[in-house]
C-alpha cells in the first residue's frame, strides 16, 4: 500500500528508470539510495529471499535479464503481493512492447512512465487490468506528431 | 504475445544518439562526461526562443535522462512549464512528466501550472484530464489544493473509468495533505465521495478507492464499519469469479483487490468483536479458495494476507486454526520467500495463540540453518515470542550463535537488539543460577560493547546474594574467561586456535565482536569484582582451575594491562587486588614469606599511587594503608563476602556522621591541630549553613549527588568541590575539626567504623537508610 519507489538499474548499476511516490529526496541522494541497493541486490544470491532491509525502507526485487526491478516499501507490506505487482508490470510491458528489453525501455522511458502512472499513483497500487491500463498508453501511439 | 501495430516512430535522431551514448559507455566518468554535453546543448536550445517546439516531446525525455543519471536539470522548469500548454499532447505529458520528476508539492513554480492544470482537467479528451489527474496528485501542495478541488470532484463522475480512478486518488492525495481538516479541506466530507466510488461499477474505480478507505480508516477505523456488509459482499463476489476477466491474474480473480479488501477488513475488524464476525465467514472463504488455487506466488500472496487479517481481527478459533494450517504449508515449503512470509506469519498467529508454535517448532528451528542471513534473523525473532523456560536454553544457545557469528559482525543496531533479547529471555526464564551467570558473562564478552553498564552491578549483586557454591562456581567462570580470553564453549578450542593462528586474531573470531580479542569492559569490571570478592576461593577449585590468591592477582593483572582499560576498569582492579592481598594477609595471619603482594600487583599500586587520576591515586594510597593494618582489623574492614550484610539504622547513622570519631578528633584539637574548614557548599549540605549565606558568598549548592562523594570518596571523579583528595575520605561532619595530620588514618579508622567498604568506600550517604548492599558501581557506572 505504500510503496516507496520503483526502480529500473541494471547489472552495471546504472539507472534506467527511476519512479519516486511521496519521497522527496534531493537528485544526489535518490542516485546516492539507487546505488547502494543496487549493490546489495548484486551481492545476493539465488539461495536467498528477494527481501532485504535497507535503511528504513524493505526492498523487494526480481531480477529479469540485465536489469533489475527494485521496489522499496515502509511498513509491513505483503511481500509477496509486491513480488508478484513487479511480474504484472513486466507482463504488460511486455504486451506493449512485445518481447520488451532493456532498450525499449531506454528507447522510450516517458511510455514506460505512463503505464507505470496507470498502475500506480502515490505509492497505492490502483490498477492491474491490462485493457485498462495501455487502452490510453496505445492511443499515444496513434497521434500524430 | 500479440504483435502491436505500432505507429511508426519519427526520427528522434538527437535522443537515439544519446541513448546509444550512455548505453556503450563503459565508466561513470564518460557517462558524466557525455551527460554534462547533453545538459549544455539542452540549455542552449531549451532557451532558444525560436525553439523547435515539435521536437517538444524529446526535448524533455532528455531532460529526464539528465536528472536521471544524477545532473542538475533546474535549467529546464520554465521550459518544461511552458511546453506543458503546448497543444501537442505528447509534447504535454513529456513536459508535466519531467515537471513530476524534477519538482515536488513544496516548490514554489508549481504555482505556475496551476491554471494549465484546471484547463486540462475540463479537457474533452479524456486522456488529457487523466494526465492533469496524475500532475495533481504529485505537485499540488497543500495551497493549491482549493483552487482544484472542485473540478477533481466533478470529474469523479467523468465517463472514463480512467479519469474516475485518478480523481478519487486525488482525492487520496489532498486528504493526506490536510489529514485533519482543519486547512484546506476544513468542512469538506470526502467521505461522502469515496461511499459513491465504492460502488462504481467499474472494479478498477471501487480499487482504488479501497486505498483511499484504508488510509482514512488506519486513523480512526470506527466511523467505516459500517462499510463492512459491502465490503465483504464484494469480497465474495471477487473470490466467486464474478468480475470480468480482464481482472484476473494467473486464473486468481482480481488478487490484488482482494488484499487491499483483507487489508481493510483487518483494519475495521481490529480489536471489535462484532465486526470482526460479521467478516469471517468471508475471510475463511477466501483463505480457503486461495490456498486450493494452486501453487502460484500470487496465491500465496492471498493466504498470507488472510493470516494476518485473521491474526488481527478478534480471535476466532476456526478462523486461527485454518490460517496455522495455511502457514504451515508456508514454512514447509522449498521457497526462501514463502518461507520468510510464513515465519512473519507464524510469529503473528504465536502472539495470539502461542500452542500453534509448538507443532512447527522443529520447522522453524530448520530455518535457522538456512544460509539466508534475512531467513535466519525472521528465525530468530520467532524463537524469542515462543521462548518458554522449557526451551530457553535452546533458543539463548542459537541467538548467541548468532552474535557471535560475522554475519551480525558491523551491524550495531542488530547486535545491540540481540544482545537485549538475550539479556530479557534469561532475566525472564533462567532455569538456574549457574547458568545465568555463564550467559550473562558470554552476552557481556561477545555484546558487551552495546550493554548497559548497569548490568554489570545487577551481575555481581545477583553473584553476591548467592551462596558460596556459586560463588565457586562463578571464580571458576572467570578464571576460565582470563584464561582462555573467551567465553565461548569451545574455550579449549578456541585457546588451541589462538596458539595455531595468532593469538588475538583467533580469539576474535571466537569472540566475533570484542575488537582484536580484548574482553569489554563490562565484562572485565564483572571479573574484578568477582575474583576481588571471592577469588580466595579458587585454591578449593579442582585443578585445573586450582589457583592461589597471588596466581588469580596476577591473571588478573595481566587480564587488564592488556585490554587498555578505562580508569573505571583500572580503579576496580586496584580494589580487588586490595582485597585479594587483605584475605591472604587474614588467612596467613600477616604478610608470608613472599611479601603481601606479588610483583605485578605491588607494581600497579604504586604507579596508581602518583597518577594523575586522582580516584586512583586515592584507592592506590588507601589500599597502602589497609595493607598496613594487623589481620585482625583488616578482617573487620574487608570481610569477606560482606557485600550482603544488612546494617542497622543506627549503624548507618553513626557511619554517615563518623560520631564515634568524635573523642579522637576532640583530642587532637587539644593537642593544637588545626580544625578542619570545610568550604562554604559542603557547610550547606551539611546544614552548618542557609542558603541566603550561601548565595551571599556568591555560591551555589551543589546537588546531594555532588556531596556524597565527598562524603564516601568514590563518587567518581566528583571532586570539583576543591576539597584534597585524601580528604575526600574525610568525613564531612568531623569537618569542623578534622585537620592535615589525621586525613590518612582518619580515612583508615572511618574504615574501620562498622561500614562494609565492598569497594573502598569510606561512606555512602546516598542510598535510603537501611538499604542493605553497597553498591560498587552505582557512581562510576551509573
Amino acid at each position: 500500500m505504500t510503496i516507496k519507489f520503483l526502480l529500473l538499474v541494471n547489472k552495471q548499476g546504472q539507472t534506467r528508470l527511476a519512479k519516486y511516490f511521496t519521497e522527496l529526496l534531493s537528485t544526489d541522494e535518490k542516485r546516492a539510495l539507487e546505488g547502494e541497493i543496487v549493490r546489495k541486490c548484486l551481492a545476493r544470491t539465488d539461495k536467498q529471499c528477494s527481501f532485504f532491509e535497507h535503511r528504513s525502507y524493505k526492498i523487494i526485487y526480481r531480477r529479469y535479464a540485465s536489469l533489475f526491478f527494485m521496489v522499496g516499501v515502509d511498513d509491513d507490506e505483503n511481500e509477496l503481493a509486491v513480488l508478484e505487482l513487479i511480474h504484472c508490470f513486466v507482463e504488460v510491458l511486455d504486451k506493449h512492447f512485445g518481447q520488451v528489453c532493456e532498450l525499449d525501455i531506454m528507447n522510450d522511458p516517458d511510455v514506460v512512465h505512463y503505464i507505470m502512472d496507470e498502475m500506480l499513483l502515490n505509492g497505492c497500487i490502483v490498477d492491474t487490468n491490462k485493457i485498462n491500463i495501455l487502452e490510453p498508453v496505445q492511443l499515444l501511439e496513434n497521434v500524430p506528431s | 504475445m500479440l504483435q502491436q501495430l505500432k505507429a511508426p516512430k519519427l526520427p528522434f535522431r538527437e535522443l537515439d544518439l544519446l541513448v546509444k551514448a550512455i548505453g556503450e559507455c563503459r565508466s561513470k566518468q564518460e557517462e558524466d562526461r557525455i551527460i554534462a554535453a547533453e545538459v549544455d546543448t539542452l540549455k542552449q536550445r531549451l532557451s532558444d526562443p525560436r525553439l523547435d517546439k515539435t521536437r517538444g516531446r524529446e526535448y524533455m525525455v532528455r531532460v529526464i535522462y539528465c536528472e536521471m543519471l544524477g545532473h542538475d536539470a533546474s535549467f529546464a522548469y520554465i521550459p518544461a512549464l511552458q511546453l506543458a500548454s503546448d497543444p501537442s499532447l505528447l509534447t504535454k505529458k513529456a513536459a508535466y512528466l519531467a515537471l513530476t520528476q524534477l519538482l515536488d508539492y513544496k516548490h514554489e513554480l508549481v504555482l505556475l501550472l496551476v491554471n494549465t492544470l484546471l484547463s486540462d482537467l475540463k479537457s474533452d479528451n479524456f486522456v488529457v484530464v487523466a494526465s492533469a489527474l496524475v500532475v495533481t496528485s504529485k505537485l499540488i501542495g497543500p495551497d493549491l489544493v482549493n483552487a482544484v478541488l472542485p473540478l477533481v470532484i466533478e470529474r469523479l463522475s467523468h465517463p472514463r473509468e480512467s479519469v474516475r480512478k485518478k480523481a478519487v486518488m486525488a482525492l487520496l492525495h489532498f486528504h493526506q495533505m490536510d489529514p485533519d481538516r482543519s486547512g484546506p479541506l476544513a468542512g469538506v466530507e470526502l467521505e461522502r465521495h469515496f461511499r459513491t466510488t465504492l460502488c462504481d461499477k467499474e472494479p478498477s474505480v471501487m480499487a482504488a478507492t479501497l486505498n483511499a478507505l484504508a488510509s482514512l480508516a488506519a486513523t480512526n477505523p470506527a466511523p467505516f464499519r459500517q462499510l463492512i456488509p459491502s465490503l465483504t459482499s464484494i469480497l465474495k463476489q471477487v473470490v466467486e469469479h464474478r468480475l470480468p476477466k480482464a481482472y484476473d491474474y494467473h486464473r486468481f480473480p482480481a488478487p490484488f483487490i482482494q488484499i487491499k479488501l483483507l487489508k481493510l477488513l483487518r483494519l475495521l475488524g481490529a480489536g471489535d468483536k462484532a465486526a470482526s464476525d460479521n467478516m469471517s465467514a468471508v475471510v475463511a472463504a477466501t483463505l480457503r479458495r486461495a490456498a486450493a488455487g494452486g501453487s502460484h506466488t500470487i496465491g500465496h500472496a492471498i493466504v498470507y494476507e488472510a493470516v494476518r487479517t485473521v491474526t488481527d481481527i478478534y480471535p476466532n478459533p476456526q478462523l486461527l486454526a485454518a490460517a496455522a494450517e495455511a502457514v504451515a504449508g508456508l514454512i514447509k515449503s522449498s521457497s526462501h520467500n514463502l518461507k520468510y512470509c510464513g515465519l512473519t506469519a507464524l510469529a503473528a498467529i504465536t502472539r495470539v495463540s502461542p500452542k500453534y508454535a509448538q507443532e512447527h517448532q522443529v520447522a522453524v528451528i530448520d530455518c535457522l540453518e538456512d544460509p539466508d542471513e534475512t531467513l535466519k534473523l525472521k528465525t530468530l525473532e520467532l524463537l524469542v515470542t515462543m521462548t518458554k523456560a522449557n526451551n530457553v536454553t535452546v533458543v539463548v544457545e542459537r541467538l548467541m550463535a548468532f552474535l557471535r557469528s560475522t554475519a551480525c559482525g558491523g551491524d550495531e543496531l542488530l547486535r545491540r537488539h540481540i544482545a537485549g533479547q538475550v539479556v530479557s529471555l534469561a532475566e525472564k526464564y533462567a532455569p538456574d543460577t549457574a547458568w545465568f551467570v555463564r550467559v550473562m558473562a558470554e552476552v557481556f564478552e561477545v555484546g558487551g560493547d552495546v550493554l548497559q553498564p548497569q548490568l554489570a552491578h545487577n551481575l555481581c549483586r545477583l553473584i553476591a546474594e548467592q551462596d558460596s557454591e556459586l560463588h565457586a562456581t562463578a571464580v571458576r567462570l572467570f578464571m576460565q574467561i582470563l584464561d582462555n580470553g573467551t567465553t565461548s564453549s569451545g574455550g579449549a578450542a578456541a585457546a588451541a586456535a589462538a596458539g595455531l593462528g595468532g593469538g588475538a586474531a583467533a580469539a576474535a573470531a571466537a569472540a566475533g565482536s570484542s575488537s582484536s580479542g580484548l574482553l569489554p569492559e563490562i565484562l572485565l569490571c564483572c571479573i574484578c569484582w568477582v575474583l576481588g570478592e571471592y577469588g580466595s576461593l579458587a585454591a578449593q577449585l579442582p585443578p585445573p582451575h586450582k589457583a592461589s590468591i597471588g596466581q588469580v592477582a596476577d591473571k588478573l593483572c595481566a587480564a587488564v594491562a592488556s585490554a587498555q582499560p578505562s580508569p573505571a576498569t583500572r580503579a576496580h582492579l586496584l580494589t580487588a587486588i586490595t582485597k585479594l592481598a587483605a584475605r591472604q594477609l587474614v588467612s596467613q595471619g600477616g604478610p608470608g614469606p613472599a611479601g603481601v603482594l606479588r610483583p605485578e600487583a605491588q607494581d600497579l599500586l604504586s604507579k596508581a599511587g602518583s597518577s594523575s587520576l586522582v580516584e586512583l591515586q586515592q584507592r592506590a594510597r588507601e589500599a597502602a594503608a589497609l595493607l598496613k593494618l594487623p589481620p585482625t582489623v583488616l578482617s573487620a574492614v574487608l570481610p569477606f563476602d560482606g557485600s550482603c550484610e544488612e546494617l542497622e539504622p543506627a549503624e548507618l547513622e553513626e557511619a554517615r556522621s563518623l560520631s564515634f570519631l568524635d573523642s579522637y578528633v576532640n583530642q587532637a584539637i587539644a593537642a593544637g591541630a588545626q580544625p578542619y574548614n570545610p568550604p562554604p557548599e559542603l557547610c550547606h549540605e551539611l546544614g552548618i549553613l542557609d542558603a541566603e549565606d550561601l548565595d551571599s558568598l556568591g555560591l551555589q549548592s551543589p546537588g546531594a549527588a555532588a556531596a556524597v562523594p565527598a562524603l564516601g570518596g568514590l563518587g567518581g571523579m566528583g571532586l570539583g568541590l576543591g576539597l584534597m583528595p585524601a580528604a575526600a575520605g574525610a568525613p564531612a561532619a568531623a569537618a569542623a575539626a578534622l585537620g592535615q595530620q589525621r586525613q590518612q588514618s582518619a580515612a583508615a579508622a572511618a574504615a574501620g567504623g562498622g561500614v562494609r567498604p565492598a569497594a573502598g568506600t569510606a561512606l555512602k550517604g546516598g542510598p535510603a537508610k537501611g538499604s542493605s548492599i553497597v553498591d560498587p558501581f552505582k557512581d562510576l557506572l551509573g
